[in-house]
């Protein structure tokens, strides 16, 4: 039978980010299942911190969501951001079954898959970094990579993201971390001088959908809806390299250098974002945190 | 009847409060950002709440705040069509309003403090620099929409014993 | 619900607000009203009214909305030391003989409570209280005493601090900085136009404002109380401003900054006490408080509305007709003009900037001068009967015996005047994007 879908995103459905979802959507769409996926919210109408509730009471059947924005009710999902073993992997081994069962616990959600795969996080800042030590440095913090800026000896200070080019710009903060991908969308680009290689977590994004509105599917429908996001996990990587590509030549042409230290220390930055991270999760989801750890990190 | 003077005593009392803990939480709000600009300028660590506390602070003036204002003052309305009817129209039409009013903030309340219940029983936390239960925040919203009905069954009862609110006869209630 | 066509939907919801509020509905639970039955229709039954429950506190919740409460702090706390008054008293020495002397008091006066305050209300009300009754008394006609009162009280809008300009730039989603500096030159430059009005019409006129016997005392004189009781009030200006080009505050911070500020001013000049500190508390909780509920109820109906769709549809099919920019923007801001007349400014811009902003970032227009010149727009809704607040105000603060006929006849002047700064603002885009755009 015909059926459709209302997907909504967390992000305007415009730009580089919705890209995964618009490919998501053609795909089911293109599929003869009689099944259609049509977009019907996003921030203009439901809330990013209000989407996975959205899904929960299934107000929309499907969402496009990182998981910082859910963690109220699944606390878990805030570990996404600290994979770094490909999704592809992670359906084999059993990770994508532990979110999946987790995800049904806590929300009645179905996890149907991760985009985002490698967009990194990076550090960026006003003045030259002479290393990853940030003492009696102000930088922006969210939740997100809070512990991680405080690892470094960072001052982390909160504001609404409107409000971070007039601190960058008045010295209210010398640095902020964001995805390599949308520094210019949020008008940053003239403000901002450096940016540290290598990046740090996934600035991910999963699929979820409402646990009765899948059940509702036929078989058909549902394996379509799996192969149709498979499809799209792997159409990502060359859509992430191209971006990645496009995102870094705008920001060299921006005049934003690049700030990297030796090797050792760069590892050593890393796996302190990483740490700071993990120690999150596993505290706040004694339950599990550590079994996602051990499939999802190595 | 001794019961709903007690009541609406309790529910008055409980008003005032909140009408005062609005004033100290602006003043609240305006200390501790301020204070956290010093400190960062002193080159002290950054407190990390005031963010999320005005956040919360906001939905007290908000929604606690709400009831105070109504009972002292008005909530602003459009008043052409008040204005330029008989009398007898305005009684009829303030009576549908403060009606309508009424349910409607019960329906919200209602809808609320499931939501807030809801929150509680799957003891959701909030994760941001202070780590709360999120149903400390969802319960704001219906304690104010149930105290803003109550306020608007009393002027529907005094409307209708024929002593109708003051304020309801006047009009231009200002906002900016 | 999805049965439901979107022009339906769009009329349902619009012309239901519309009903309920015509009815004597308070504006806030109007939008509840109708919220409630959108999110059963179209979000999806209880599931629905659960989301509206968590959006509607989300909605409040929001730090971009931090410097409301804190601007009309200031404002507040001017008024209720007595801050104002003295200012004002102070202004009124320096400014003499010249025709129209009190009028041209009011103006400058207004322009400077309206870089300390970010409430029109409370600028309105202290200089009707301290200038009316002397205008009245000395035979100043309405046009040169109540007209330039109700004029500049509007300007606090304006030129920042303004709770209005930040609420605007969060629901507009653009940058409340640059509206708030796109803000000053319009409010100078309107201050400007009822300034040089008022020295044409008393010149022309004399009738129109007597000249008053003030005793002519040595300039020293004159000035002291100025540099005493004006002068270091700019302060807090320098300390709002100051703070945020000089990278110790966030926009935010700076608005708290301010606050705090003018409470140090107050106790400088002795003129904080408990009961003026209390006062200014719950007075600036009362104002929040009905901007906040108000914010909730409007920012949830545009949720809802974009949920179904309609603001879409809407904005697709004005794209389609292809109105030209300035047409479009010229539509929308007589729309805004003649809501102006019905309603207050809050649902105003609740009600017009889930459809107009859509249109304004399609059409690739400046979203900041479209704010400003909007701005203005629901500025001289403050003055336009029948529904004008500052109208009210004036009545309620005006000696006994001045009646509506006479606050709009001393209006209608500084009604074409604005007017005539939408135009040039119109015209010369610049006047609002200069000074953001050194910002940037
Ligand atoms: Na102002
Ligand atoms: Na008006």
């Amino acid at each position: 039978q015909d059926k459709t879908l209302r997907v909504g995103t967390f992000l305007a459905p415009q730009g580089v980010w919705h890209g995964p979802l618009a490919h998501l959507i053609e795909t089911v769409n293109a599929k003869d299942v009689g099944l259609t996926l049509e977009l019907v919210a996003d921030p203009s109408s439901v809330s990013p911190f209000q989407l996975g509730n959205a899904v929960q009471g299934g107000v929309v059947d499907m969402a496009y969501i990182s998981g910082a924005f859910y963690t109220a009710l699944v606390p878990e999902s805030d570990a996404n951001k600290l994979f770094n073993i490909p999704v592809q992997e992670l359906r084999e081994n059993g990770a994508m079954e532990l979110l999946d069962e987790i995800h049904r616990e806590r929300m009645g959600a179905v996890f149907l898959g991760k985009l985002g795969d490698g967009i990194q996080y990076h550090l960026y800042s006003s003045k030259p970094l002479e290393s990853t030590d940030l003492s009696g440095w102000n930088m922006r913090g969210t939740p997100l990579y809070r512990p991680f800026l405080e690892a470094l000896g960072a001052n982390v200070v909160q504001m609404q993201g409107s409000e971070v080019y007039p601190a960058m710009e008045g010295g209210v903060i010398e640095g902020y971390a964001w995805p390599l991908w949308g520094i210019g969308d949020l008008g940053l680009l003239e403000v901002t001088e450096h940016r540290v290689e290598p990046g740090f977590y996934n600035a991910e994004i999963s699929v979820i959908m409402n646990e009765n509105s899948w059940n509702g599917l036929t078989p058909e429908q549902q394996a379509a809806l799996t192969e149709a996001m498979i499809e799209t996990e792997a159409w990502f990587i060359d859509y992430r390299n191209e971006v990645d590509a496009a995102q870094r030549a705008l920001q060299d042409e921006a005049g934003i250098e690049v700030i990297t230290f030796s090797e050792e220390e760069n590892a050593k930055m890393v796996q302190t974002a990483d740490d700071a991270g993990w120690a999150v999760v596993i505290q706040n989801s004694p339950q599990y945190g550590e079994r996602i750890k051990e499939l999802t990190y190595r | 009847m001794a019961a709903v003077r007690l009541l609406d005593r309790a529910v008055g009392l409980l008003i005032e409060a909140f009408g005062l803990l609005s004033g100290i939480v602006i003043a609240f709000m305006a200390l501790a950002i301020s204070a956290e600009v010093v400190v960062r300028a002193l080159g002290l660590p950054a407190f990390g709440w005031t963010l999320e506390v005005s956040e919360y602070g906001l939905l007290v003036v908000g929604f606690l705040g709400a009831p105070w204002v109504l009972r002292h003052s008005d909530h602003i309305r459009v008043d052409v069509v008040l204005r330029s009817v008989s009398p007898r129209a305005r009684h009829w039409m303030l009576l549908f309003a403060n009606a309508l009013s009424a349910l409607v903030c019960f329906v919200l309340a209602w809808y609320a403090a499931s939501a807030a219940f809801e929150a509680f029983a799957r003891g959701s936390l909030l994760f941001k620099y202070l780590v709360i239960p999120q149903w400390w925040i969802l319960a704001i919203l219906p304690v104010g929409t149930t105290l803003l009905g109550l306020e608007f069954v009393a002027r529907l009862a005094r409307r209708l014993a024929g002593r109708p609110v003051a304020q309801e006869e006047e009009f231009g209630e200002a906002v900016l | 619900m999805s049965g439901l066509s979107w022009e339906i939907v769009l009329g349902l919801m619009g012309g239901g607000l519309v009903l309920l509020m015509g009815l004597g509905v308070p504006v806030a639970f109007a939008f509840l009203a109708i919220n409630l039955a959108g999110a059963w229709f179209i979000l999806g039954g209880e599931a629905g009214l659960k989301l509206l429950a968590l959006n509607a506190t989300e909605a409040v919740g929001s730090f971009a909305l931090v410097p409301i409460p804190l601007f009309i702090l200031m404002g507040e706390l001017l008024l209720h030391t007595g801050l104002a008054t003295r200012a004002i008293a102070a202004i009124e020495k320096l400014i003499v003989g010249v025709p129209g002397r009190l009028s041209l008091v009011a103006v400058t006066s207004g322009a400077v409570f309206a870089s300390l305050s970010g409430s029109t209300i409370a600028n309105t009300a202290v200089l009707g209280r301290v200038l009316l009754p002397d205008m009245l008394r000395m035979g100043y006609h309405p046009v040169l005493s109540i007209g330039p009162v109700l004029a500049v009280g509007g300007i606090a809008m304006l030129i920042p601090p303004s709770a209005l300009a930040v609420l605007f730039g969060s629901l507009a989603g653009i940058s409340i900085s640059g509206l708030l500096m796109g803000g000053i030159l319009p409010g100078l430059m309107l201050a400007a136009l009822y300034f040089a009005f008022i020295i044409v019409a008393s010149r022309l006129r004399p009738g129109l404002a007597p000249p008053d016997p003030v005793e002519r005392l040595p300039f020293r004189t004159r000035v002291k109380p100025f540099l005493i009781y004006v002068l270091p009030l700019m302060g807090i200006v320098v300390v709002v401003v100051g703070s945020i080009l000089a990278g110790i505050a966030t926009p935010t911070e700076s608005a708290a900054l301010g606050s705090i500020a003018t409470l140090v001013a107050a106790a400088a000049y002795r003129s904080l006490d408990w009961a003026a500190l209390r006062a200014a508390l719950l007075g600036t909780a009362k104002t929040s408080a009905l901007i906040l509920i108000i914010i909730s109820g409007s920012i949830t109906f545009s949720q809802i509305l974009s949920f179904s769709g309609a603001s879409r549809q809407l904005i697709g099919i004005v794209t389609e007709i292809g109105l030209e920019p300035l047409v479009l923007v010229a539509a929308m801001l007589l729309l805004a003009l003649l809501l102006g007349t019905l309603m207050d400014q809050v649902s105003i811009m609740l009600i017009t900037l889930p459809f107009f902003m859509p249109l304004v970032n399609q059409a690739g227009i400046d979203p900041i001068w479209f704010g400003v010149m909007m701005l203005v727009a629901l500025e001289i809704g403050l003055i336009t009967p029948p529904f004008g607040l500052l109208l009210y105000i004036m009545q309620s603060v005006a000696p006994k015996g001045v009646g509506m006929r006479d606050i709009v006849v001393g209006m209608a002047p500084y009604l074409g005047l604005e007017l005539v700064g939408l135009v040039l603002l119109f015209a010369f885009p610049a006047i609002a994007l200069w000074l953001p755009g050194l910002l940037r």
